[in-house]
Order: C-alpha cells, then structure tokens, then sequence
C-alpha cells in the first residue's frame, strides 16, 4: 500500500488489510459480500498523521508527533488537541448510537403497526421517518447545544496556543538548537 | 426431578421425564430443567413465555394453536447484524451439541416465533427462515415468573450507509495521512476552503447587481467590485468551515473538506480567513465605496457570527440565510451608484426570495443528514412551513418582477419575458408542496439554477437606459465647450 503515500517515510508504511464479512442477511446489505478495509496507524511518525473516519463517530483519529526535545509549550498543545479529539469522538460515539438504535426501533414499531416483516424497512415511507428525524432532533435538542457552546470555545482556544507553537517552531526552536550545539 | 414451573395467567404445565429439554424452535434455546412444559408461549408482555414441545408428548403446536384459552401473539425479533454475522448454521450447532447433552428434532412450528425484549434496542430472531442458532440461555430464578434470558453477544451499533465512516467511496478516505502541507497543493486546498463555486455564484451576482445599476459603467470600479466581493465571501466560507468542521465530517455531503480530511490545519484556515477578509473589506472601502465595504462587512459578519452558529438554534437561520444571498448585488448596485435606490431593494428582494424554493427543495433530501448532526432545518422541524414558504416565494416572484417596470428600472419586456419562467418555477412549487417527495423537490431545485441566471441577464438586457447616463455626457460635453471657447 505504499503506492498512494508517496511522501511518507518508507519505514513507516501502514499496514492495511481487508477483511470479507461474512454472508448476512440482513437488509443493510442484502445479499451481497460488503468489503471491509481497515487500516492501521503507522508505528513511528516523523510529523502529525491523520487516520480515516471512524465507523460510529465519524471522526478521524490523529497520531501526533512527539519530538525529542519538546518543550513544554508544544506539549501543552499537542494534549489540547488529543483531548479535543477524543472528546469529539466520544461525543459523536454516544450521539449516533443512539441516533441508530432510536431509528431502528421506530423502523420496527412502525412496520409492526403495518403487519409487515421485519426486513421490510422500504415499506417505511420518507413522511414517517422524517415524524422520527424531528423527534430525535427536539429530544436531543439541549445536547446539541451544550457540544456547540463547548466546541466554539474548544476550537477558539486551539488558536492562540497553535499560533505560539508555529511561531516557536519558526524561530525560537532554531535558536534553541544552536545554542545547544554550542 | 423437574419442577412445576408455572407462569402467571398459563395453564399448569406438565412434567416431563428429561432433565433438559430443548426448545424446539427453529433457535437452539437452552432451556433450563425449570422450563419443561409445552405450553408457555411467547408473550409480548412483560412475563414471557417459551414455547418448548417435547417430541415424547404428542401434542404439538398446532394443536396448541386451537386451544381456545391460549393467548398468543407473535412477537418480531430479530438478533443484532454482528450475531447473525457470526453463527454458524443451526443444523451444524445442533449436531455439535455443546452446550446440551440432549439432541433437539427440528423444529416442528409452522409459524415465525420471535422474541422482543423491551426497552432495549436486542432482538432474537427465532424465525426458523433465517439461519442463525447462536444458543441462548433461558433461566427461570427459582420462585419468580420471569424468565431470564441471556444473550451474550456485544451489542454492536448497525450504521447505514448515511454515516460517513461506514460510506467509503474511495481509497484515500481509509489510509493514515501526513498532514505536512503540500504546498504544490496550496492553491487547490484555498479553492476549496473557500468553496470557489458558490463564492464564483455570489460575484456573479454582484456583478449583475453592478450592471443593472442606472449609472455609467467604469470599468475600474468593476473590477475593484468584483475582486473585493470574491475575497470576502473567500474569507466568509473558510471561517464557516473552519467552525463547522466536527458537522462536516458527519455528512456524505461535506465529509471530504479540506478541515475535515487535515490538509490544512484550523489555524491555517482561520489566518487564510483573516487575511482574505481585510483585503477584500480594503479593496471595497479604498478601490469603491465606504458604503459597499460597509456592506460586505456586515455580511461576513452576518454568514459567520449569525448564520453558522444559527443553524444549530433554529429554522430562522434560513432567513438569516437569505439575507445573505440578497445583499451582494445591493453590494454591486451601491458600487456603481453609490447610494441605495429603490432598484436595489428590489434586485435585493428578488434575490431573498428566490434562496427559498432553491434552499428548502435542496434541504427536503438532506432531512436525515441534518436530524443526525443536528441541524434545525425547516425541512426537518416544519416541513409543512418548509413547503409553504417555498411556494409563497415562488409565487411572490412575480408581483417582484412586475414592480420592475414600476420603478423605471426595467422595460415592460422584462414582465412579458419573465413571466414563463416564474410561473413554471410556481408550477414546480406546487408540485413540491401537494407531493412532496424527493423527486419534486429535486426538479424544483435544478430548476432555481437556471431561473436566476436567466432572470438576471433579462434584467440587464431590458434594462432602461434613463436620463442619467445621458445627463452626465450632456455635462460633459457643455465643459469642454466652454472651456474651448474661453
């Protein structure tokens, strides 16, 4: 798979293995093998890397760079950001699960009313569902708003931090070093 | 030694002489020595009931189902996609025998036995159609009614395909990433951070706005007009994605964004903002007017402090949202005049009303994305309100098009030739509010894309030339005349 990571470090190529779920029958994929790929992290990263989507939560998990000589700012920094990441993921975890168990049940209760079998889930119409759609966004409402007023203020306050660490790696590192090397 | 075990409200049940009996539904259950009887059922009430048939006993399910005092129902089930993904057939589990000592017969029931289990998201198949016989443990504590079952499985989220994580549509979307800049790429990434076409869409109208304006074209100030508009919607686009990055990777939509996928980093896009912002607020106060420049400031201000954060609060973030899309050509128009006609609220009004049947037909399609990450979209919220403004836009399309004329900024030929175009985008509106389903509210949605561009150049085209491009020649010239003869 070293093919489309042209830039990366030889060394640290990820490795990547697809994985065939078996036969289901269920109605997400009815009668078909689905291909599943997954990929691993590499083992040691030279710079920040940025890994694919999570199957739940959507959100892109992310290995950062420790270097040798990291000061203290740049690891208050780089802690911000892991903290914000897995907030964002256990978030969004929780939120979709829920979001996917609640529309599964309604799926259910409304083909039940129908007298329909279970698989059936086309014989659910776009007006019903979006019944669901509204309720889950009213009931979930106050959790929206409570992860915007914080994300706001998470994403704002990466700024002045990031703004120091660039500047630092810009001019204060070099002078570091060489001073070191004297 | 079995004991009785009796279930609230069922019949005495009889003793059997095995020590286990199987439950000979299409599942293997393992019943436990308390469950011996035939007759339980499975009850959709809070007390279930298995049903159990013992070969040894002749009767049979079937003749249960003509008992009279037998109260049945069926209940659906079904087990979680991971569990049926990984058990194995039922013949083979039966023959392999475990957890059992006893072989069970196939089952002999004619009809589907499911069992819910309230309140939670599990479900047992037992359906004997589908094959799956991962063994479940059915206890009966001694002394209680209930019956206990233990599914021992990891209860797995099923996400469709609407979930970003689990749509992949490419290779690149799975692998680990550097995020160091490619700056070959630099360029590409700034397009797209600042959504190019839309922006492309806003100039254009602004230019629109600058030519259907009375007063004489300057060339210069066009271009100063133009540019100055491109950098601040630039500047607009890249803050709202730089705040709505955690929403974007939610969608289908908007997953392969430029913050979403780490080419650029949070702060490179908030300082690309910044930068682009003050140059184009500059370039409008400096190279047009103070007015113009006072305008798009305040739209940038509008779009990224009002109508992002808006979108999670409330469905007014689509009237906060037209607003948006109507100032540009007020900003064209005041570029050329340098002042707010009577035309230029017009052109304004047109533009508002015509983000409605475009925004809320495009929102119909987009309901489940916007009720998972959480967007208050009519569409989702109100859908009847969402319809019904839709069609009070399109219909008020026409009486604004008529005050064209009225206000000396169009020919009655504007009217004549614009008239078809509103009234089909009316007939498409009706459609979309009497159906509404997905393949109205898409035609009502391509065809906004070429209402407007069609409305604007019939504006221009049957533009009045008035006196006051003539005036300002006529002076002109008196100048140079006397200046001549002086």
């Amino acid at each position: 798979m070293a093919a489309p990571l042209t830039k990366c470090n030889c060394v640290s190529v990820c490795a990547t293995y697809i994985t065939r779920r078996k036969f289901s029958l269920s109605q997400y994929h009815s009668k078909k093998t689905t291909v599943h790929v997954e990929s691993l992290p590499p083992e040691h990263v030279e710079t920040d890397w940025i890994g694919p989507a999570d199957k739940v939560s959507n959100i892109r998990q992310m290995k950062l760079f420790i270097p040798p000589d990291e000061s203290s700012l740049e690891r208050d920094y780089r802690l911000k950001r892991e903290v914000v990441q897995k907030w964002h993921h256990e978030f969004w975890t929780a939120h979709n699960k829920r979001f996917f168990t609640l529309k599964e049940k309604y799926i259910q209760e409304k083909l039940a009313e129908k007298g329909e079998a279970a698989d059936d889930i086309n014989k659910v119409t776009p007006e019903e569902l979006s019944v669901f759609y509204k309720k889950f966004l009213d009931d979930n409402y106050p959790t929206h708003i409570q992860y915007n007023k914080d994300w706001y203020k998470k994403n704002i306050s990466l700024l002045w931090p990031a703004l120091k660490v660039n500047f630092y790696r810009l001019f204060a590192r070099r002078k570091e070093s060489a001073k070191n090397k004297r | 030694m079995i004991e009785q075990f009796s279930l609230i409200g069922k019949r005495p049940l009889a003793k059997t002489g095995s020590d286990k009996t199987r439950c000979q539904c299409p599942v293997a259950v393992a019943v436990f020595p308390s469950i011996s009887q035939p007759w339980a059922y499975m009850n959709y009430a809070t007390k279930p009931d298995v049903v159990v048939e013992d070969e040894n006993i002749p009767t049979s399910h079937a003749l249960a189902k003509g008992k009279d005092d037998t109260n049945r129902k069926t209940v659906k089930i079904r087990v979680p996609k991971n569990v049926r993904n990984t058990v194995t057939d039922q013949e083979e589990n039966m023959k392999k025998n475990v957890d059992f000592e006893e072989k069970t017969s196939n089952s002999k029931l004619t009809e589907e036995v499911f069992l819910y289990i309230r309140k939670s998201s599990i479900t047992v198949d037992f359906n004997k159609n589908v094959k799956l016989t991962k063994p479940i443990h059915v206890r009966s504590p001694r002394g209680k009614e209930t019956l206990v079952i233990d599914l021992d499985y990891e209860e797995e989220v099923e996400v469709d395909n609407t979930n970003p994580g689990q749509n992949i549509e490419s290779i690149n979307e799975v692998l680990w990433r550097d995020t160091r800049l490619d700056y070959k790429k630099l360029p590409q990434y700034y397009m797209k951070l600042s959504k190019i076409r839309l922006t492309g869409l806003v100039v254009i109208t602004t230019m629109a706005g600058y030519g259907i304006a009375p007063d004489p074209f300057s060339v210069g100030t066009f271009l100063l007009c133009t540019v100055g508009t491109a950098l601040t919607s630039c500047s607009a686009n890249a803050i709202n994605q730089y705040f709505e990055v955690p929403f974007d990777a939610q969608m289908n939509r908007t997953k392969n964004r430029v913050l979403v996928r780490g080419h650029l980093s949070p702060l490179h896009a908030a300082t690309f903002a910044v930068i682009t912002g003050a140059m184009g607020i500059s370039v409008l106060s400096l190279g047009v007017n103070s007015l113009t420049a006072c305008l798009g400031a305040f739209n940038l201000g509008l779009y990224t402090l009002v109508y992002t954060p808006m979108k999670r609060y409330s469905i007014a973030n689509t009237w906060v949202g037209s607003v948006v899309g109507a100032i540009p050509p007020m900003m064209g128009w005041t570029a050329c005049t340098g002042y707010l006609d009577p035309g230029a609220w017009l052109l304004a009004a047109i533009l508002y009303s015509w983000q409605f049947p475009h925004f809320n037909s495009l929102s119909w399609n987009l309901r489940p994305d916007y009720s998972r990450g959480g967007y208050r979209m009519a569409s989702v919220v109100r859908p009847e309100l969402c319809k019904r403004v839709a069609l009070r836009h399109s219909i008020g399309m026409i009486p604004l098009c008529t005050l064209a004329p009225l206000i000396d900024l169009t020919s009655w030929w504007f009217v004549g030739y614009s008239i078809p175009l509103n009234v089909y985008l009316s007939y498409l509106a009706w459609n979309f509010y009497w159906k509404g389903d997905s393949n109205s509210s898409r035609k009502l949605f391509r065809f906004t894309l070429v209402h407007i561009p069609a409305l604007l150049v019939l504006m221009i085209a049957c533009k009045k030339r008035n006196n006051r491009q003539n005036a300002t020649e006529h002076l002109t010239l008196g100048n140079v005349n006397e200046d001549s003869v002086s």
